[in-house]
């Protein structure tokens, strides 16, 4: 899978342009966004084209929200669908995450914290 | 060449070693009989021996006879030598068992001449021991390769040509077993399994024992398969072909060679459908197989063909049976039925009827075990006279209604499967006669991904050469997938709690798998497998929704 970053502002919006993040491509998207999590501390994940995930894929996304909260970021999710969503439910890491529908709900709920 | 000389007197004794040293002998002495019997009885003892009459202890003639009544090693030439000339003499020492008489005082010309003549023939004797030693050699590694031989179609029969019972089947508890009378024999079984609740077996036996008869059964194995493989071609995509076409196929194409060859077999080739509930079977004169009903009743699936290979003008039809919850069905050789006890009584049809009524309620393999010790006790005997072959397949006594649809899958245990796997059940939820509502095929999803992959990581410590089986299956009410694999069985108690707080990224397989399937079951089977079985409901209120409520009271 691949990711694509867009910059808004001083927050980055990584679309994560694939069908699944499970472990069989889990460790391509950690190489890939360990330059994004070096670099950027208000990060917004959007995940409207991701069909599944697993645990490991879950884990993965957990890792980048904590290295950001450590330097002081923080990381949001934005556009889960159903099955995704599930997962995230099933996990109870809707109380974890900060979750929107879209991602400019997403950009601006870090406007609104700061 | 050695030379013993025994005498008990020095001088003669002298004399005699320095002619013989100068004729190149090599001697060794003795000064009694005593003596003389112990150098002789050496293993590598001198084979040419001159023994005076007369010696204190043992005297010549009784050295001589002591060595002509041991009954091994090699033939001992002995000259007696002796101071006496009587005829009776001459007989005493001939009758002892001496070759030859010299007179003493002994004139050297003519021991010369004598022992030349003794040389002669134990040279003579010496290469007869070595042929024969060479032929018993030769005779051993003959015996040897033969063994050898034996033991490796033995092997490849029971390897290859014996089929093994099949995995993954709904409904039915099968076992095969057989002891050849000759490490290999005319006997065989094999089973077909063209999906999980439709099955093959064939049971047969070739006239004859031993490897030509086991090569005459792999023919015919052979020939069912092609036959098989053709009329499946030839049918409708997803149409099987009936036993009785495929056993008309096989007589055409065996027949005219096995009465070439005078050879004939018999033959049962059985189809169980539990969808249908019947068995199709074609007989072609094999001993009839036995089917008992839950409650003791018997019927034999028989009918009226000749064995394969009587004649080219036999006509094979089939017959029909029904499958009832709980049915025994036993395939036998005639080695069972026809064993016979000290009074040359056979063991028979009806005493076997009555052991399988009285031991139908063991699994498969328990019953099988029941028939043998049942024969072995009858005939007293450990080892056979015919060839001995049973197959059992037993109906689940709770013959479960069957799935409403069913696919099955095989892969590797590469970490790549992982999206075909999903995949796979993803269009089975979709695509089965009842589709399966959304937030439930993705639970279903979710569990079936984490238990694949726990099987590649823990069951085959991520070592990509496993398989995993993956069967699906619908009914009114539930979803189940099963997970077969080959790796180590998975113990999920020691996997750790995941942490909820986020502080740690794994641990959440287990947890998802409990959480999204209604039931998670592991399992080890006798065949050396294991299994996952996850079980997702259809009915019910909404869990989903319940959940969710739950979620957030916990959260509040």
């Amino acid at each position: 899978m691949d990711i694509a970053v867009e910059s808004q502002g001083d927050i980055a919006v990584v679309s994560l342009r694939g069908e699944y993040l499970i472990m069989t491509n889990v460790e391509d998207f950690k190489r890939d966004i360990a330059p994004v999590m070096e670099t950027q501390k208000r990060v917004v994940f959007d995940l409207s084209q991701l069909q599944f995930i697993d645990s490991s894929g879950l884990g993965a996304i957990l890792s980048c929200l904590r290295k950001l909260t450590a330097s002081g970021g923080d990381l949001k999710l934005c556009a889960l669908t159903p099955p995704v969503r599930e997962l995230v439910e099933v996990t109870r890491m809707h109380r974890i995450f900060d979750i929107f529908d879209t991602s400019e709900e997403a950009i601006q709920s870090f406007g609104a914290r700061t | 060449m050695r030379v013993l000389i025994a005498d008990d007197d020095p001088i003669q004794r002298r004399m005699l070693q320095a002619i013989l040293v100068k004729w190149h002998y090599d001697v060794t002495t003795a000064p009694d009989g005593e003596e003389a019997w112990r150098i002789l009885s050496e293993a590598d003892g001198p084979l040419l021996a001159i023994l005076d009459w007369m010696m204190p202890g043992l005297s010549g003639p009784e050295v001589c006879r002591r060595i002509r009544s041991r009954q091994d090693g090699f033939y001992i030439y002995v000259v007696l030598l002796t101071g006496r000339d009587s005829k009776e003499d001459l007989l005493e020492g001939m009758d002892a068992g001496a070759d030859d008489y010299l007179r003493k005082p002994c004139d050297p010309s003519e021991l010369q001449v004598r022992l030349r003549a003794g040389s002669r023939i134990l040279d003579l004797e010496s290469r007869l021991w070595n042929s024969l030693r060479d032929i018993q050699k030769k005779d051993a590694l003959l015996e040897r390769a033969r063994q050898a031989e034996v033991e490796i179609g033995a092997k490849i029969q029971s390897t290859l040509l014996l089929g093994q019972p099949p995995r993954f089947t709904l409904g039915m508890d099968i076992a095969a077993f057989t002891v050849p009378s000759q490490s290999v024999d005319g006997d065989f079984y094999d089973f077909l399994r063209h999906s999980e609740t439709c099955l093959d077996v064939i049971v047969g036996d070739v006239m004859g024992k031993g490897i030509p008869a086991a090569l005459l059964g792999a023919a015919l194995k052979s020939s069912i398969l092609r036959a098989l493989g053709f009329l499946i071609e030839s049918c409708e995509r997803g149409v099987l072909p009936e036993p009785e076409a495929i056993v008309t196929r096989v007589h055409r194409d065996v027949t005219t060679q096995f009465i070439g060859l005078e050879q004939f077999a018999s033959l049962i080739y059985a189809r169980f459908d539990l969808s249908a509930r019947e068995v199709h079977y074609v007989d072609c004169g094999h001993t009839k197989t036995i089917r008992l009903s839950k409650d003791g009743m018997q019927t034999l699936l028989e009918g009226e063909s000749m064995p394969l290979g009587f004649s080219a003008k036999e006509v094979y039809r089939q017959n029909t049976v029904p499958i009832d919850p709980g049915d025994l069905f036993f395939f036998y050789s005639d080695g069972v039925t026809e064993s016979v006890n000290a009074k040359h009584e056979l063991f028979g049809r009806a005493r076997l009827v009555d052991l399988l009524r009285s031991r139908r309620e063991l699994p498969a393999n328990g019953v099988i075990q029941e028939v043998v010790d049942g024969v072995v006790a009858y005939s007293g005997s450990r080892s056979f006279a015919d060839d001995l072959t049973c197959v059992a397949i037993k109906i689940a006594a709770e013959m479960e209604d069957l799935p409403i649809a069913s696919v099955e899958r095989r892969f590797s245990s590469a970490m790549s499967e992982l999206p075909s796997i999903l995949h796979v059940v993803q269009e089975f939820c979709r695509n089965n006669p009842q589709p399966l509502d959304e937030p439930r095929a993705y639970h279903l999803q979710l569990a079936v991904v984490e238990a694949a992959s726990n099987i590649i990581r823990h069951a085959y410590d991520s070592r990509p050469d496993g398989w995993i089986h993956l069967q699906a299956s619908a009914w009114d009410d539930r979803v189940v997938l099963h997970l077969h694999h080959g790796g180590v069985a998975f113990e999920p108690e020691t996997v750790e709690e995941p942490a909820f707080d986020g502080s740690r990224d794994g641990g959440f397989g287990v947890y998802i798998m409990s959480q999204c399937a209604d039931e998670v079951r592991y399992s080890r089977h006798e065949g050396g497998w294991n299994t996952v079985e996850l079980v997702k409901k259809r009915l019910s209120p909404d869990r989903r929704q319940r959940r969710k409520e739950q979620a957030n009271g916990y959260c509040g």
